[in-house]
């Protein structure tokens, strides 16, 4: 888990790795209203208690310390996909199940600039870097105020990026997953 | 142009890793990772490669390579794992020769600004990979030494972690 030494917040960083090949055929007769329900070929990683899955649908159990009365845990989604240069996949929109879940915000979608260490393509050198200011870092995030256990829906586009200049819509899948929140005294 | 690659992806939660080990700033004594700080995943990807093949590879057309890459759980906004090299156990003798750094072209999308609207489009990047060219199936055991740098270029150490990969 990461801590966030400027207020004292708790910080989860929960990473869908996808490996779009595995369903990549069934995309073409979705629809972002439509989207394709994927429980393989997606695992799910998260801090502080690192979990692998192939199937998505099972729960991220995470302990995280949520000290103090005002303290809050920020659990961050990223995605990666295994196919990288061929297909990109990017969260659109993450739903929570209300009627199942602890009292959470609304997940909503963050970018925060940072400056990034490009390598300089015309010095081989391992260290040669050229810092590059003002690239974005997007995520996205809810704030958990209580333990508890969230379940959610991560909604997914995917895009080609071999056809032409412009990334072209594939299609749309959604994972179902949750995380537990606890209480450190448990 | 290559007609298939295998993608190998070795993700590393850096902060366990610092809150666990703290910064190794010994290369000589890098720090074996066990599972419960990264996770490797592999899949199969076919026809985006440039310029790999490499000139100095006889097989210009229709090579199969695999690629090892690393990040950090958080990305490259908090931490940069760099791979220092990949080394395979081969006894199936599924590759040419142990892997190698290349430099790839790889598209990536871009979120652009025209005026007041964004605009997606694709351009390519260089990319730093290691390689390894396939010439057979078979299951080979690598072991991946990265180098963790904090977002500012400064070092967090060492590590090395070992895996398995099934080549098609």
């Amino acid at each position: 888990m990461s801590q966030d030494n400027a207020d004292g917040t708790n910080i989860v960083n929960v990473l869908t790795v996808a490996d779009i090949s595995s369903f990549v055929d069934k995309l073409s007769s979705t629809s972002e209203t439509s989207p394709l329900l994927v429980d393989k070929g997606i695992y799910m990683l998260a801090e502080p208690q690192y979990v692998k899955s192939g199937l998505a649908s099972n729960a991220l159990v995470l302990n995280v310390t949520a000290e103090g009365e005002d303290s809050s845990t920020f659990v961050r989604f990223r995605e990666l996909c295994l196919q990288m240069g061929h297909y990109q996949c990017e969260i659109i929109g993450i739903t929570i199940d209300p009627s199942e879940s602890a009292d959470v915000e609304a997940p909503a979608l963050h970018a925060v600039t940072y400056t990034e260490l490009v390598r300089d393509p015309n010095n081989l050198m391992p260290d040669a870097f050229n810092h590059q200011p003002n690239v974005n870092d997007i995520f996205w995030e809810m704030e958990m105020e209580n333990s508890g256990v969230v379940n959610y829906s991560l909604n997914f586009m995917v895009a080609d990026l071999t056809t032409a200049t412009k990334p072209s819509v594939v299609g749309y899948f959604v994972v179902k997953s949750s995380l537990n929140i606890g209480d450190p005294q448990d | 142009m290559t007609d298939a690659v295998r993608n190998v992806l070795a993700v590393i939660s850096v902060d366990d890793v610092l809150q666990k080990h703290g910064v190794n700033n010994s290369v000589d004594a890098a720090v074996m990772l066990d599972a419960d700080c990264m996770g490797t995943f592999a899949a199969n990807v076919s026809g985006y490669l440039a310029p790999l093949p490499p000139a100095s590879v006889s097989s210009v057309t229709s090579a199969k390579w695999v690629l090892w890459r690393a990040t950090s759980l958080t990305f490259n906004a908090k931490y940069h794992c760099l791979i220092t090299g990949v080394s395979v156990e081969d006894t199936a003798n599924c590759f040419v020769s142990q892997p190698v750094m290349q430099w790839i072209d790889r598209p990536t999308p871009l979120v652009t600004l025209v005026e007041t609207a964004v605009q997606p489009e694709i351009r390519t990047q260089t990319e730093t990979v290691w390689a390894a060219e396939i010439k057979g199936a078979g299951n080979v055991k690598y072991e991946m030494s990265v180098k963790v740098l904090d977002h500012h270029g400064n070092l967090q150490g060492y590590y090395r972690l070992q895996s398995t990969l099934a080549v098609n």
